[in-house]
């Protein structure tokens, strides 16, 4: 799976779940201020990204993670290494 | 909507907690709670924004003016004799106290659907008695808290009270939180949350009446419970005469409908048990600051 096909898969959902423009949704953009998370949205995000790509996301997994561009490339490698 | 974010720190610090301990240990709860009429006076008769706040909850309740100024002393006085005997009862100091419920049975149901359970409470009575006593359910208890407390104060309780029989799961800026809650659900543990307070401006927010008036309740907790698809109890406890604590447990319940439908038949559930039995105890509500959006 390719970074493009992780973020088509995951725009709409992350538009429709923070209710946000899909505009604002770049590479570069910090997922948490953009996404405006709380720390419960976490929550969501991780059963998203287990039902929709089937690894289990471990504690730690997210600390490094600040654009979207970091997102797409953890869950590609998660995905790819499976 | 008009943020109603609470700072997350409780009145009184530690010399307070000290003397009142010291009490508790020497000459008894009595004593305790005749050094709280001043405590609970010099609140009452110092001007505070948590007086106006609490105020206006007694007024929205229908009260008349005489009585809501009446109560807001009666308020003071009962939140500080729920952290005393929360103290008193946790460390020990007087065996006279008792939880009681007639709803107990509504947790064993809900644990013997194998997954775990989510309790949800709020800032009325007195919840961490029931957390206390709820040790005798055989499961792990898991209490999620939102921690600006004092270290200092935390560390001296502990070491008063002894460890809390409940396992503490911090909200926190990284993730840990929510691996834990999970971790503790898939093995059958209960989680307990306060559904009743936002802790940051970002945190979505649900509105829904309550006494008459829109407020507005913390809209991920309900959605969490939806995703992880699993029963929740909305709990409370009591104070009442005779060093006695009463526990109410609703019928543990999965809402299974689309989420954004069962995130508003939770919320609207637990809004009305919570008015349902703050009009029983109107007393006991905790919350001081501007609960309703306007």
């Amino acid at each position: 799976m390719t970074q493009n096909e992780i973020a088509e898969k995951m725009t709409p959902f992350l538009v429709e779940e923070f209710e946000i423009d899909s505009e604002l949704i770049n590479p570069e953009a910090n997922l948490r201020d953009t996404l405006q998370l709380d720390s419960l949205d976490y929550v969501d995000l991780v059963v998203v990204i287990e039902s929709n790509f089937g690894f289990k996301v471990k504690q730690g997994d997210f600390q490094n993670l600040s654009t979207f561009q970091d997102f797409y490339s953890y869950v590609e490698k998660k995905v790819n290494s499976k | 909507m008009k943020d109603k974010s609470w700072a997350g720190k409780s009145k009184g610090g530690k010399t307070g907690y000290q003397i009142f301990v010291f009490l508790l240990r020497n000459t008894g709860l009595r004593s305790a709670y005749f050094l709280l009429i001043f405590i609970a006076s010099y609140y009452f008769l110092t001007p505070r924004s948590s007086s106006r706040f609490i105020y206006q909850y007694f007024r929205k309740l229908g009260y008349g003016k005489l009585k809501c100024i009446i109560n807001v002393y009666r308020n003071y006085f009962l939140l500080g004799q729920c952290l005393i005997d929360k103290i008193s009862i946790m460390a020990g100091f007087d065996k006279r106290f008792s939880l009681v419920s007639e709803e107990e049975g509504n947790l064993l149901n809900m644990l013997r659907m194998g997954k775990g359970g989510v309790l949800l409470s709020a800032h009325v009575g007195n919840w961490e008695i029931a957390g206390h006593y709820l040790d005798r359910l055989d499961t792990k208890v898991n209490i999620v808290i939102y921690d600006a407390e004092s270290e200092a104060i935390k560390n001296y309780l502990n070491s008063i009270t002894g460890k809390r029989k409940a396992n503490i799961i911090k909200i926190s800026d990284d993730m840990t939180h929510v691996f834990q809650i999970m971790e503790a659900l898939n093995k059958n543990e209960l989680i307990c949350m306060h559904a009743d307070r936002m802790f940051s401006r970002n945190q979505r927010k649900i509105s829904v009446p309550f006494l008459n008036e829109n407020a507005c309740f913390p809209y991920n907790i309900f959605k969490m419970i939806v995703i992880f698809r699993v029963p929740v109890s909305f709990v409370y406890s009591f104070r009442e005469p005779d060093f006695q604590y009463h526990l109410y447990a609703t019928k543990g319940k999965i809402y299974e409908d689309k989420p954004e439908i069962a995130i508003d038949k939770i919320s609207r559930n637990y809004v009305s048990e919570l008015e349902s039995k703050i009009k029983q105890y109107p007393l006991q509500w905790f919350n001081y600051y501007d609960f309703w959006e306007n």
